[in-house]
């Protein structure tokens, strides 16, 4: 071990020059690589394309081309939902509650994390416009005065989820948008082009890098961390009890809130941990994304990767504990029932193939990081699977079993979730600072005084 | 020149310079000045004496607002039993009429039902005031217009320089003692800024800044009136609309080869056979009254409300033509038409000999002239029947000893 | 900055040690006769209290060692330099131990886990017949609250129990407390056993060590603590169940503890035992912490509450209908505005978080609200109607002596500073900037 634990981790590798930082930060948006961005950008468009054709069949079509049933009412867009709001939790766990932890190494990947929530959050936001089939009718979920005389319907779940989601998304987006501003302000005195300037002088709101404004702007930001954990944690407990507040067997556990939160972190780190390697890789952030940042996410997959097994073994022991011969079923027939497979898959992707984190060689090495982050990704979306559908298809009378084939239109709409994803995110990383800037700087070595309490950790 | 001073800057080149600077500042008595970063610097708000920030009063405030208005709207909507359409109680115009319905079974104000709404509301006016007030408010932005913009100071101090501004609106200002000083504390490029030459009055950004404002509310809420009303009832969206679905009594031909999707042709079905209809069980005793009389066995409990209950269907079902004491004198029975079909006394051996199963066997399937009452009579008031008949038969044959 | 050594007070031979030693004894003394008052008077309540009691001390003493591994973990500096009064707390976890034979051993188990004992239902029914409260109305109350409970039930086989006989069985019970025990154990002795070797080495591979260590005690940790939960709480009432029982324990257990380790931080600082360099900085983590660990435990608890409350099946919501009706109605309102609403005001500023008067007494707030908490668990299984008596009292004294004395004996054995861990001069320096 030649960890010297009397002094602070770099967190910046190499330089301590603020503006070479800058010019690291600001190379991406000022000399676009633009094969790797075309290609990027075309393979998501494409995939983009195919949700869109996917979306029209629906359209046409109505809700019948999926494989949702009588029985499996809810089937791929209720599981791609969750999904999506799962991921956009890592970013806000990375920009609030690390901040609020006062982690540092959290300053190089913050910003990328939050843009990801934003895109994934408006991904996500998709399923449910168009699963109920009536996508006129949207409006009935808001509660707005009305010659009809009704009102939104607030003892349920579902609309709970949406004050949740559009409040995330909107505390979300301020948020980022709060951190952007001084970089953008950076981005209005690098740059000579008129355009440019003048889009981003819009955008920066006139900042200048004043103390009297840092310390409301620190102040505001702190402010703005603190509720945004809690409000990541209401989010998914909130999506959650779409599932729990029910009597399905299966989905009546009191222990699905935090289950899901810890879920949601877990596959939103795995997403996070995927871009980023390739991030890194095409715009030469080695230095500023640096292998400190990615074995402290690889740990934090594990940790989360182990609360949910701990969630897991809970669910089923109980399941045991309570005699309630519909619980047992349910558990007995995810593992050995017909979607069975479904289940080994998630138990694998989420339980084991995590633990080899326990390694360093494995926490350190890139290809594993890669593998097993997508592999996480499959194994949380499979979860979400499991436990809508063998729920569903199977539940209290006979008479209601029925099994669940998704269709082409299921999955051509998965796959234009992650083209419609991607490609906000390319664009993002293309048109703005994938990094903070003034957050970079301020952990880099020799950033702070010396005499005032150094660097916090 | 012509334009008048706005400050005199100095750059710094570490952290631990620029704090010593502003300490320096603060003692020599300098009160309008600032000081600029990158990023924030750790003690600087101690170096130049600051005092606190008010910011987070604004959103413990807002916060509250925010949980009282979630509480109030859940209440007024949703959980309180005034209102509702068609109450006399308020006539209150359609869109600010309530909508006090128990969905669920839960009590009309739900208190564990409106806390996510409650504390998601809190969360949202907390965060919308935190950013607004600290941009609007406490940092007077957006402010594009201020005599530190598009200098070099401004441009070094975005990136990796730490700057030094005294204002010449401070009391004790004097630029060449100003410049002296800067010096001293170890500032480098020292300047004189100056104001720009076209300064437009202030209360015009003040109303230009209102604009925007207006601008982006207006435009986020138009945004959503034209989704909502407009854009989701357009094509595509409306294709939605018209979908191939079988209206009740229509033929079972969705395919386009027009070949039916069930055998028959129609579209309704019948329930599969064996199919059993919800609170109705099949009659396990049907055409075995014996068995009937051995095996079933009166559930109910002999007492007040159980006999009241009999007594009161009963009076509805069998006195017609059982007579109120079931003594075979029903008012359809005495008729001419019903001569033959005069129901034998109720209080007969016989009929005390039957066991209360092998009345219900009665009840259900009907004996001789009389029909099956199975579908007038719900299986628990079958039961309560029997026992107000032994109640009658009983009291028809009282004993002395009943009298206690 | 080097680690010479500062002369401060050395708590070993200090007056204070002395003191809080005999008040501590004096604690015991007078909580055992309260005690045994109670179990002459009234033998089910006092094992409720003395159930109360023993789930209070684990929540202590096994919560102090999470905060050893959670700071080796997560490699947080601020605790560094007080990380000793987590370690002297967590030293409880052998005695703890033992407070457990009486339960398992000398008629606890009976009075306390009737409901689903094979062998003792005869003698559990009787006894419920014969118990005698100290008026005719408590005995109605608790032959009612059996009739509620269906006591006539323990004379057949329960077919719901009877499946849960793997599981709620003697013999595997004692295992399992045997297991946590040791495993607890073994995980304080290794964590103490290297950090007291760093007092003479200085060795940094020693922390990295016990990072390990951590690492694998925090797969251990909520197994056993759930384990812990399960058998002695949810067990006494065992036709009900919560997956998320064990996450509640463990967030009262996190209150509890960090309370206690505040209060005992915070007056060691300021008696001058703990490194003088400490500044009051240092206190705005540990009251970060406690606002942030209690807000987790009112979010867990409603959490299992609404979805039960929602989902309004018989079989869950009977529990939380014997802590709403029956005489428990003003407590649980009680609990939610002690135990969450005035805690998350009084600590929510910073400014209150680094006020050492106002520390203490939220410190001493909450872990009068998690005793709370764990009354509101318990008692509701044994009887109805909020009962307060003043002999409960007895045991808290106890509790709080047996803190003492523990706290204080190993205090005097150890170095309450860890001089040469090289985390201690970061975390000296450590200040909230601004």
């Amino acid at each position: 071990m030649s960890i010297d634990y009397s002094k602070p981790l770099p967190l910046v590798e190499g330089t301590t020059d603020l503006r070479e930082i800058d010019d690291a930060i600001a190379d991406p948006m000022e000399n676009p690589r633009h094969k790797e961005f075309y290609t990027a950008l075309g393979i998501a468009l494409f995939c983009l394309g195919i949700g869109i054709v996917s979306v029209l069949k629906l359209l046409l079509d109505g809700v019948g081309v999926w494989g949702n049933n009588n029985t499996v009412a809810w089937g791929f867009p209720i599981v791609n939902f969750v999904f999506w709001i799962g991921i956009g939790h890592a970013g806000t766990l990375i920009s609030a509650i690390l901040f609020l932890m006062r982690q540092n190494w959290r300053t190089g990947i913050a910003r990328f994390a939050e843009a990801m929530t934003i895109f994934a959050v408006i991904t996500a936001l998709l399923f449910p416009l168009l699963h109920t089939g009536r996508p006129w009718l949207a409006h009935y979920l808001l509660p707005y005065p009305n010659e009809r005389a009704l009102w939104v319907n607030f003892r349920s779940p579902l609309l709970w989820d949406v004050f949740a989601v559009s409040t995330y998304f909107t505390v979300s987006f301020v948020f980022w948008y709060i951190g952007l501003v001084p970089d953008f302000a950076t981005m209005r005195d690098r740059t000579t082009a008129k355009l440019k300037k003048t889009i981003y002088t819009i955008f920066s709101l006139g900042w200048r890098f004043s103390n009297r404004h840092w310390q409301h702007y620190e102040r505001a930001y702190l402010i703005l961390a603190g509720l945004c954990t809690p409000l990541v944690l209401s989010v998914h407990s909130i999506v959650s009890m779409d599932f729990a507040v029910s009597i399905v067997p299966g989905w009546h556990t009191t222990i699905f809130p935090p289950y899901f939160v810890a879920g949601a972190i877990f596959s939103g780190f795995a997403m996070v941990i995927t871009v980023l390697l390739v991030v890194r890789r095409i715009y030469h952030l080695e230095h500023i994304i640096t292998m400190l940042h990615l074995e402290r996410m690889s740990k934090v997959l594990m940790a989360t990767g182990l609360m949910v097994g701990y969630a897991y073994s809970m669910e089923f022991f109980i399941a045991w504990y309570s005699g309630v011969e519909f619980e047992q079923y349910v558990f007995i027939n995810r593992a050995f029932g017909t979607y069975a497979w479904g289940y080994w898959i998630m138990v694998t992707c989420n339980t084991l193939i995590p633990q080899v984190f326990w390694f360093k060689k494995c926490r350190n090495s890139l290809v594993v990081l890669f593998i097993v982050s997508i592999t996480t990704n499959i194994g949380m979306w499979f979860e979400r699977f499991v436990i809508v559908v063998s729920s569903l298809h199977r539940d209290y009378l006979p008479s209601s079993w029925g099994d669940f084939i998704p269709t082409i239109w299921d999955f051509s709409l998965l796959l234009g979730s992650f083209g419609f994803f991607f490609t906000g995110v390319i664009l993002f990383s293309r048109f703005m600072p994938v990094t903070s800037m003034s957050e970079v700087k301020a952990v880099s070595d020799c950033a702070q005084p010396t005499h005032h309490g150094g660097d916090h950790e | 020149m012509s334009r008048r001073l706005h400050s005199v800057v100095a750059l710094f080149k570490s952290p631990d310079a620029i704090i010593n600077a502003a300490e320096k500042t603060v003692e020599a008595g300098y009160q309008d000045f600032d000081v600029h970063t990158p990023y924030p610097v750790h003690g600087m708000d101690h170096a130049m004496k600051l005092k606190g920030t008010k910011l987070p009063y604004v959103s413990l405030v807002f916060a509250l607002i925010g949980f009282i208005v979630a509480v109030l709207f859940q209440w007024y909507t949703l959980g309180n039993p005034l209102g509702g359409i068609g109450s006399d109680l308020l006539m209150l115009p359609s869109w600010l009429e309530r909508y006090p319905f128990v969905i669920g079974g839960k009590p009309l104000f739900s208190l564990p039902a409106f806390v996510p709404v409650m504390f998601e509301l809190t969360v949202l006016f907390c965060a919308l005031a935190t950013a607004a007030s600290m941009i609007m408010f406490f940092c007077n932005l957006p402010g594009n217009s201020h005599p530190l913009h598009d200098t070099e100071y401004m441009r070094s101090v975005s990136s990796d320089h730490f700057g030094l501004c005294i204002e010449a609106s401070d009391p004790s200002f004097d630029e060449a003692s100003v410049k002296t000083f800067l010096e001293d504390v170890g500032g480098a490029a020292i300047q004189s800024v100056r104001q720009p030459y076209k300064r437009p009055p202030s209360f015009l950004s003040s109303i230009v800044f209102f604009g925007i404002l207006l601008a982006v509310i207006g435009g986020v809420s138009t945004k959503f009136y034209l989704i909502f009303n407009k854009v989701l009832y357009m094509a595509p969206w409306t294709w939605m609309e018209t979908q191939k679905k079988l209206m009740p009594q229509e033929a079972s031909l969705l395919d386009e080869n027009k070949k039916p999707i069930f055998k028959d042709g129609r579209g309704m079905q019948r329930p599969v056979e064996g199919t059993v209809a919800r609170g109705f069980m099949p009659y396990q005793f049907s055409k075995t009254p014996d068995q009937a009389g051995r095996l079933l066995t009166n559930p109910l409990v002999v007492n007040e409300a159980n006999l009241t209950r009999g007594k009161e269907m009963y009076q509805i079902y069998c006195a017609l033509c059982h007579g109120d004491f079931g003594k075979g004198d029903g008012k359809v029975s005495n008729r001419e038409a019903a001569k033959g079909l005069r129901p034998p006394s109720l209080h007969s051996k016989k009929m005390k000999g039957f066991s209360d199963g092998r009345i219900y066997h009665v009840i259900v399937e009907g004996q001789n002239a009389m029909p099956s009452y199975a579908k007038q009579i719900k299986e628990q008031d079958r039961w309560s029947i029997i026992l107000y008949l032994r109640a009658l038969q009983r009291a028809v044959d009282a004993k002395e000893s009943d009298l206690k | 900055m080097s680690n010479e050594q500062i002369p401060f007070h050395e708590y070993k031979h200090s007056p204070v040690a002395s003191s809080v030693g005999t008040l501590g004894l004096a604690l015991i003394v007078l909580g055992a006769a309260c005690a045994i008052l109670t179990l002459w008077s009234d033998a089910t309540r006092f094992w409720h209290n003395y159930l109360i009691m023993y789930m209070l001390m684990v929540s202590i003493a096994v919560g102090s060692l999470f905060y050893v591994a959670l700071e080796y973990i997560t490699g947080a500096i601020w605790s560094t330099p007080f990380r000793r009064v987590f370690e002297c707390l967590a030293s409880m976890i052998p005695w703890v131990g033992l407070l457990a034979i009486p339960i398992l051993f000398f008629g606890g188990m009976p009075k306390l886990y009737h409901h689903w004992l094979p062998t003792h239902h005869a003698e559990a029914s009787a006894q419920h017949g014969s118990s005698h409260g100290s008026d005719a109305a408590d005995q109605s109350k608790q032959e009612s609250h059996d009739a509620k409970q269906g006591a006539a039930s323990s004379h057949e086989k329960d077919p719901i129990i009877e499946g849960k006989r793997g599981y709620l069985n003697e013999g595997f019970f004692l295992v399992r407390v045997i297991l946590c025990f040791g495993l607890w154990y073994l995980f304080y002795y290794w964590f103490t056993r290297n950090s007291l070797k760093q007092d003479e080495t200085g060795d940094q591979k020693l922390t990295g060590i016990n990072i390990r260590i951590a690492a694998i005690f925090m797969l251990v940790f909520p197994v056993t603590l759930t384990m812990s939960a399960v058998d002695f709480m949810m067990s006494l009432e065992p036709h009900w169940f919560s997956t998320m029982f064990g996450v509640y324990y463990f967030a009262g257990t996190l209150v509890a503890a960090i309370s206690l380790i505040t209060i005992i931080t915070v007056k060691l600082k300021e008696a001058g035992y703990l490194h003088p360099d400490i500044h009051r900085d240092s206190y705005y983590s540990l009251g970060l912490l406690m606002f942030a660990f209690n807000t987790f435990w009112a979010y867990i608890a409603f959490s299992q509450f609404m979805l039960i409350w929602y989902g309004n099946l018989p079989e869950e919501t009977i529990w939380f209908a014997h802590r709403y009706g029956e005489g428990w109605t003003v407590i649980a309102w009680f609990l939610i505005i002690f135990h969450f609403v005035i805690p998350f005001f009084a600590l929510l500023s910073r400014n209150q978080k680094t006020n050492p008067g106002r520390l203490l007494f939220m410190a001493k707030w909450l872990i009068l609200a998690h005793i709370f908490d764990l009354y509101f668990i318990v008692m509701p299984a044994h009887r109805d109607g909020g009962y307060f008596h003043w002999m409960d009292v007895g045991f808290l004294l106890f509790a709080a002596g047996m803190v003492m004395v523990l706290f204080n004996r190993r205090a005097k054995q150890i170095s309450l500073v860890p001089w040469k861990d090289p985390k201690l001069s970061r975390g000296l320096e450590f200040r909230l900037h601004n």
